[in-house]
Order: structure tokens, then sequence, then C-alpha cells
């Protein structure tokens, strides 16, 4: 009964979370650029969490945080409720099999997201015809500052998790 | 052999359903999105539910940047003021030169009427909760939405009535506004000193700065700099509205038709609050 307890706070927490970094995104980083790109905290959120939880959990968080982000009107729309799973899917499945869940793998398995999630809604963009080439050039600006916020998330996910088990 | 048991490994059955259920919501939301005049029920649910947040987040966010303000900008903002206060006095000046000189002045009256002419706008008010954090978009969120009487395709303006943009999303009480710096967004528009008209659209150049153009301008139109455009009007928003000043004009990559760059009206990056027009008397 504790256990089921805490795992159900350990989840409403991981929520609260990832509401608290939708509006981060959103509300306070909207409109600010760095070196005239957007951060993207989501992909970063995920697989902190993703890598901490494993492959099933962390891909069933995966899947919600990109239903909500879908839902709520965030760029990409279905593509990245696609790409956000397939992450957390696999960050949880390296760090169940190969890694150690350390901040090194944290840092790691966000980079990997990141590029993952930006390169592809780049590409579909590219696809569709709506950005140039070009553009890509703001990629490594983007992974850069969003990288920023790994410790942050992987310690705040850390934390949650200790409260859960 | 080993990487069969990796195979195993991976998808599990929890896996495979993981995947399953997020390739169905992708399809239903992206066939929802095509399909559905309006907002759809799910985005409009989320939109509702996260509403408050954005709200109370951005009220939380506006204040902090005005202490941040208050603490770091404080010569900043004296130098600020003192370069406007001169600006004023300046004003002033010209105002008496022209009660001096003009007193017809056919201009001020025409202002005049103008001010007059725009009693006939019903405007809602609206705070901005969040922007569109894609690097290829400009739009932004405001805490008004149905329940305030916003519908797709009005039109949001400043208080000085420079255009902003169109309400492209609405929900009970949130409302989607695409600006007009946005690639998607199309506005007939007009150059008011010489009547030639063109469609404006936001424009992503190749070295990635986002300007605002004004397209299909017959090759015989006569441009200058500084030229005002201004709306052409629809069914959903007055014409007339600001949109912003000609900065340069050439011809397009098709070479039949003129395009002319602009600046835009409003700085989009200082807005805070804005107003949409929801009625207005139509000509």
């Amino acid at each position: 009964m504790r256990d089921k307890y805490k795992n159900a706070l350990m989840w409403a927490l991981y929520a609260l979370l990832f509401l608290l970094v939708m509006l981060l995104q959103t509300v306070v980083f909207g409109r600010v650029r760095f070196w005239g790109a957007k951060v993207s905290l989501i992909p970063v959120a995920v697989a902190c969490v993703a890598m901490l939880n494993g492959a099933e959990n962390g891909g069933a968080f995966g899947l919600a945080a990109g239903a909500v982000w879908c839902l709520s009107g965030g760029d990409g729309g279905g593509v990245t409720l696609m790409l956000l799973t397939g992450c957390a899917l696999f960050c949880g499945w390296l760090c169940d099999r190969y890694l150690t869940r350390r901040l090194l793998s944290a840092l790691m398995m966000s980079l990997l997201s990141l590029l993952v999630v930006q390169g592809a809604l780049f590409a579909f963009k590219y696809y569709l015809g709506t950005v140039s080439v070009s553009a890509l050039r703001l990629l490594p600006a983007q992974l850069l500052v969003s990288m920023l916020a790994c410790p942050l998330f992987y310690w705040a996910a850390w934390g949650i998790r200790k409260a859960g088990t | 052999m080993r990487g069969d048991v990796l195979k195993k490994r991976f998808w599990s059955p929890k896996v495979k359903a993981i995947v399953i259920i997020a390739v169905i919501l992708a399809v239903l939301t992206m066939v929802a999105a095509a399909v559905s005049s309006g907002t759809p029920f799910g985005e409009n649910l989320v939109g509702t539910l996260l509403s408050p947040f954005r709200a109370g987040v951005a009220a939380i966010d506006r204040q902090a940047e005005r202490y941040y303000n208050y603490l770091f900008s404080y010569e900043s903002l004296q130098a600020e003021n003192a370069e406007l206060q001169k600006k004023v006095l300046s004003m002033e000046e010209d105002v008496r030169t022209a009660e001096t000189y003009q007193r017809e002045n056919e201009r001020l009256r025409t202002l005049l009427k103008l001010t007059e002419e725009h009693d006939d706008y019903v405007l809602v008010s609206a705070y901005i909760t969040s922007w569109n954090s894609s690097e290829y978009k400009s739009a932004f969120t405001i805490g008004k939405g149905r329940n305030s009487g916003l519908t797709e395709g009005m039109c949001a303006v400043t208080e000085n009535g420079q255009v902003v943009g169109l309400v492209t999303e609405v929900g009970a009480n949130w409302a989607t506004v695409t600006t007009i710096m946005d690639a998607s967004l199309e506005i007939s528009a007009s150059i008011s000193s010489s009547g030639y008209t063109g469609v404006v659209q936001g424009t992503f150049l190749p070295d990635n700065t986002n300007v605002l153009r004004m397209n299909y301008l017959t090759t015989d139109a006569v441009v200058k700099n500084s030229d005002q455009v201004v709306t052409t009007g629809s069914t959903l928003y007055p014409r007339g509205l600001l949109l912003g000043y000609i900065t340069n004009v050439s011809l397009d990559e098709t070479g039949v038709a003129k395009y002319a760059t602009l600046e835009p009206s409003c700085d989009l990056g200082k807005l805070e609050q804005i107003f949409i027009i929801t009625q207005y008397a139509s000509e």
C-alpha cells in the first residue's frame, strides 16, 4: 500500500515537473532567443526522466508528455509525439542495458534526444518546404542552450525518483 | 543470437503497446487537425486546462521582468526617459507651430476624424500568456477565448491600432494569435499612398532572419520607402489597419512581379497586451 502511494506520488511529481518545464519553455522562454535560437527543454526533461525509470516506464512518460505537448498546440504535433515516445523508449532501454544512471549518461541521452527531435522536426519542415536548409545553422546554438538545463532536470528527476522508491 | 536477445528485451509487450498507442494518437491528432473546421476537442480541452497556469506564470514572469528592469536597467530607463522627454518637447513645439500657422490643417482634421471613426470598433483586451517555442513559427497564446466572443480570423492590434496578427485557434478561455511575421499567414494589403495591392506575409531569409514581405505587386508599381501598408479588410477585420512601412522594393524570384520588404509597424518582442477587434462597422 505504502509502495503504491509512493509510486503514485512519484508520477504525480513527474507530471508536475513536466508541466513546469512546458510552462518555462512556452511562457518564460517562448520569445527569448539565444544566438538566434529558442531553447527546447521538453526533450531534455523527457530524456532525464526516461533514463532514470527504464524503457517501459520512461516510454509511458514520453508518450504522456508527447500527447500533452501535441494537444497543447506545441510545435510538430503528432510528429513530436512519436519522437518523444521513441526517444524516451530508447534512452530508457540504453540505460537499462548499457549505461549507469548518472549525470554523464543524462547529458548523453539529453543530447541524443535533442538531436533526434530537433533534427527530425527540421527534416519534416524542410520536406514540407516551410524552412530553408540554412535554418539548420540554428541547431548548434539550440542544443548548447538547451543542454544547460540538463543537470537541473536530472537532479530534479533523480530527487523525485528517490522520493518514490 | 545476441542481437535477438537484445531485440526481445527491447520489444517487450509493454513497449509494443506504448509504440502502438503513440502511433494511433499521432495519426488521430493529425487527422483531427486536418478534418476539423475549428479547434479539435482534445486541443481545446488541454488548452482550457493549461490556460490558468499559463496566465499565472505569465503574470509572475511580467512582474519578475519589471523588477529586473528596475534593478538592472535603471540607467538605461533614465536615458530613455530623457530621450522621450526631448521628443515630447519637440512634438509639442510641432503642434504649437501647426496651431499657429495652419489651424485648418487638413491632416489634423483627418486624424481627428480617424479617431472618431474607430468608435465603431468593439475591442477585447487580452494579455499574452505564452509564445510558440518553435524556431520557424511566430505565434502566441492569449488568455481570452470563445467566452469573450473571439472567433478564428479576427484581427489582433496594439493600442495604437497596429496589426499584430490574426486569431487562428480559439478555445473556451484561450486563443492562439499567429503574428504577421509568420510564414503561414497571408494578409491582403494595399499601399495607402498609391493604392497598389498585394499580399503581406512573413518570410525567412537565407540568413535566418525573419522579415515581412508584401508580395505580388505589379512590376509597374511605383513604391517609395516609408510608404504605409495597410489592410484591405475582410469579413472579419476592417480595412485601413497599419501593417508596416516599406523599406525596400525588388523584383521577386519569378521576375514577373515585385515585392516590398516591410518594417512591421509594431515591435512584437515588446508586446504584453493586445486588443482583438471583435466587431466593427463594415463599409
